[in-house]
């Protein structure tokens, strides 16, 4: 192994005299400290601002992060997974139980459950997508934070159901495909492309969404929670671009729902979803075609970029559907279930998405 | 002691005007009065699912109104296609309190009236725009701003209007107090006195009110341009005492068993001589000979209006 000691003795650039052994010894460790130094803490900022978090990516050769959830001969599930089933599996770390990620996505709150790395949320608040089980939503508008059970959720055991508004034009309600956490989420990260991260770990392609290529980049610094105190989910916010993206990216399933301003004005052509509220861009598009702002709207809201997660979560929501928000027939026409189970994924009790904008 | 109790006062007249108000303000069903966890959005709109424009659930606004007050509608006692009030064609409670079951409607209908075909009624359905006196003299139409429809008079999200008319009808502004709305009542009238404001903002030219207006037509020069400033025929005053030259009460009097309905407690507004939507109401012989052979709208066969008050 080759050391400074053996360096050869060198002629100062600046026409200074050699220097001496000893000298030219402690000179080589500052700059080899200077270069770790530096090095460390770039790869700690790179680390912090673009890793995909906890096992999921950026692996090095001789990586331990395998090891979480695979094993070689002793596997209890398909893929060498360590549980019976990769829902299953998130579950260990990211369910009600778990203890490996203080994102706890079944009861939809951060939790500082792993000693690890810095506090990427509000500790007992609700997470963003909202939760599979539970969620702290204040959905009646009225001051409540406790957790309530979700009244509508995407799938996430593995099961099938109908993706609404999937496919072209024409093509009936949508089409049945399997959903589980890993349909939308990429649990080896660097699904963007280059081995780079992208937001949650959401795949470019969902599985079964039936192509499209959506990459959502990462944020930073990550933030888990959402911003309201007070448990309100409708008006979070969320970076303008990531938002539009977003829209595309949720239609990669739901390729219908997928609308700028002026469709509620003009026919998809669609016999189910033929006018459709704006779902990508901003209401000022509309307000535009109709001359300026309108008479009434709610300014808190009403100049906001608009997205799918406007209105809805991602995981799952407990908001309550009465009257006549508990009546809607599904988009295939079928009424059952009706009630709660029409919620639809949104953000607040019957219609609030809609009167909290419009303000009728 | 009397002393201790005075500052409750205004307190209780506060609570008091609040309580009156909220309830004079009332707009029926999904129409206003919305919480910001309403579900009547549901009832007319879809986000992503709607047949119509403005995310209609309807191809239509006609279409969407009738779900609910048509002939075979279930989401309102108000069957405004055939004209008449019946309890149990919904869960609503809206006006039972004060409307007998089977009535005829205070507008008419726009496709019976009494058991009756419509003679003419507002079209409502799309497509006609043109209105009599819209800007226009008398005897003249002109174009709305868009095609007639239910919510071209009605705002259907709620108005601070009698009966939801809109407080902005094809450009001008509409004032038409709220009367019936602690208790409604759809078939005896209890309008306000300025009801007729709802068919001046398209009718304009036929809106006179300075007295004498059937003896001359003239400006009065008083900067009243109630009427558009037509000045071309003479016109019927508007909006005027029932008693004026001596007529008996139309609407406690009558002729023949005939009465009509006066606005507040003695003024002949538009509505004491024509129905909102429709009439099934005749015309024969000399009553079709002026300029059109249809029934304008009138609540009795022939001129039955003018002889109620004028007895001749």
């Amino acid at each position: 192994m080759q050391s400074l000691r053996g360096f050869p003795h060198c002629p100062r650039p600046w026409g200074k005299p050699p220097l001496g052994r000893g000298e030219m010894m402690r000179q080589g460790w500052r700059w080899a400290l200077t270069l770790l130094l530096w090095a460390g803490v770039s790869f700690g900022m790179w680390q912090s601002a673009w890793a995909d978090n906890g096992p999921h990516g950026g692996y090095t050769a001789t990586t331990d992060a395998c090891a979480g959830c695979h094993r070689a001969h002793t596997a209890q599930g398909s893929n060498l997974l360590v549980a019976s089933s990769s829902t299953a599996l998130c579950l260990t770390c990211h369910g009600t139980a778990g203890t490996g990620a203080d994102t706890d996505v079944m009861d939809g709150v951060y939790l500082q459950r792993t000693a690890t790395g810095a506090a990427e949320g509000v500790v007992n608040r609700g997470l963003k997508g909202g939760g599979f089980q539970y969620a702290r939503m204040d959905t009646a508008w009225a001051g409540v934070t406790t957790p309530q059970a979700v009244t509508s959720a995407h799938l996430m055991d593995g099961s099938n159901g109908i993706a609404w508004g999937s496919g072209e034009i024409g093509s009936g309600a949508g089409a049945t495909i399997t959903l589980a956490c890993i349909s939308c989420h990429d649990p080896h990260g660097g699904a963007g492309g280059g081995n780079s991260p992208t937001y949650r770990l959401l795949r470019p392609t969902p599985l079964e969404s039936g192509g499209g290529t959506v990459v959502l980049s990462d944020e930073d610094p990550k933030q888990y929670t959402i911003d309201a105190a007070d448990g309100k989910y409708f008006g979070q916010g969320y970076d303008s671009n990531l938002y539009h993206a977003m829209a595309s990216w949720c239609a990669s399933c739901h390729d219908r729902y997928l609308a700028t301003a002026g469709s509620g004005h003009t026919s998809s052509g669609d016999g189910i979803y033929a006018y459709r509220h704006i779902s990508v861009g901003s209401g000022c598009g509309c307000h535009n075609m109709h001359g300026g702002p309108p008479a009434t709207g709610n300014p808190e809201y009403r100049h906001e970029p608009l997205s799918c997660l406007t209105c809805h979560v991602a995981h799952g929501s407990p908001a309550h559907m009465g009257g006549l928000a508990a009546e809607v027939p599904w988009p295939d026409g079928s009424a059952a279930p009706a009630g709660d189970a029409r919620s639809a994924l949104l953000r607040v009790d019957n219609r609030g998405t809609c009167e909290l904008c419009h303000d009728k | 002691m009397k002393l201790r109790w005075k500052w409750l006062v205004p307190f209780v007249v506060v609570g008091l005007v609040f309580f009156l108000t909220g309830t004079a303000l009332a707009d029926g069903g999904p129409h206003g009065g919305y919480t910001p966890t309403t579900d009547a959005c549901a009832g007319c709109h879809r986000a992503h699912t709607a047949q119509g424009a403005n995310l209609l659930t309807s191809s239509t606004t006609y279409g969407l109104c009738m779900s609910c007050h048509g002939t075979s509608g279930t989401g309102a006692d108000t069957n405004v296609e055939d004209g008449y009030f019946l309890s149990t064609r919904s869960t609503s409670t809206e006006g039972e309190a004060n409307t007998t079951d089977n009535s005829p409607l205070l507008g008419g209908g726009f496709v019976n009236y009494k058991s009756a075909s419509v003679t003419s009624s507002h079209n409502v359905n799309g497509g006609i725009t043109a209105a009599w006196g819209y800007g226009v003299a008398r005897g003249s139409t002109a174009n709305l701003p868009e095609d007639l429809s239910c919510a071209s008079c009605h705002d259907p999200h709620g108005s601070p209007n009698y009966r939801i008319i809109k407080a902005n009808i094809a450009g001008h502004a509409v004032s038409v107090s709220q009367v019936d709305e602690s208790a409604k009542d759809y078939d005896t009238e209890q309008w306000p006195a300025n009801v007729s404001n709802v068919c001046v903002a398209c009718h304009g030219a036929y809106h006179v009110t300075r007295a004498n207006s059937g003896t001359n037509n003239a400006d009065d020069g008083s900067g009243n341009t109630d009427y558009g400033g037509d000045v071309s025929t003479y016109a019927h005053r508007i909006d005027m005492a029932y008693n004026y030259g001596g007529n008996v009460n139309p609407e406690t009097t009558g002729y023949g068993g005939y009465t009509l309905p006066l606005a507040g407690t003695d003024t002949v507004a538009c509505q004491t001589c024509h129905l909102s939507h429709g009439t099934s109401a005749t015309m024969s012989t000399l009553a079709t000979a002026a300029n059109t052979s249809d029934s304008a709208l009138l609540r009795l066969d022939n001129r039955g209006v003018c002889e109620v008050c004028h007895q001749k």
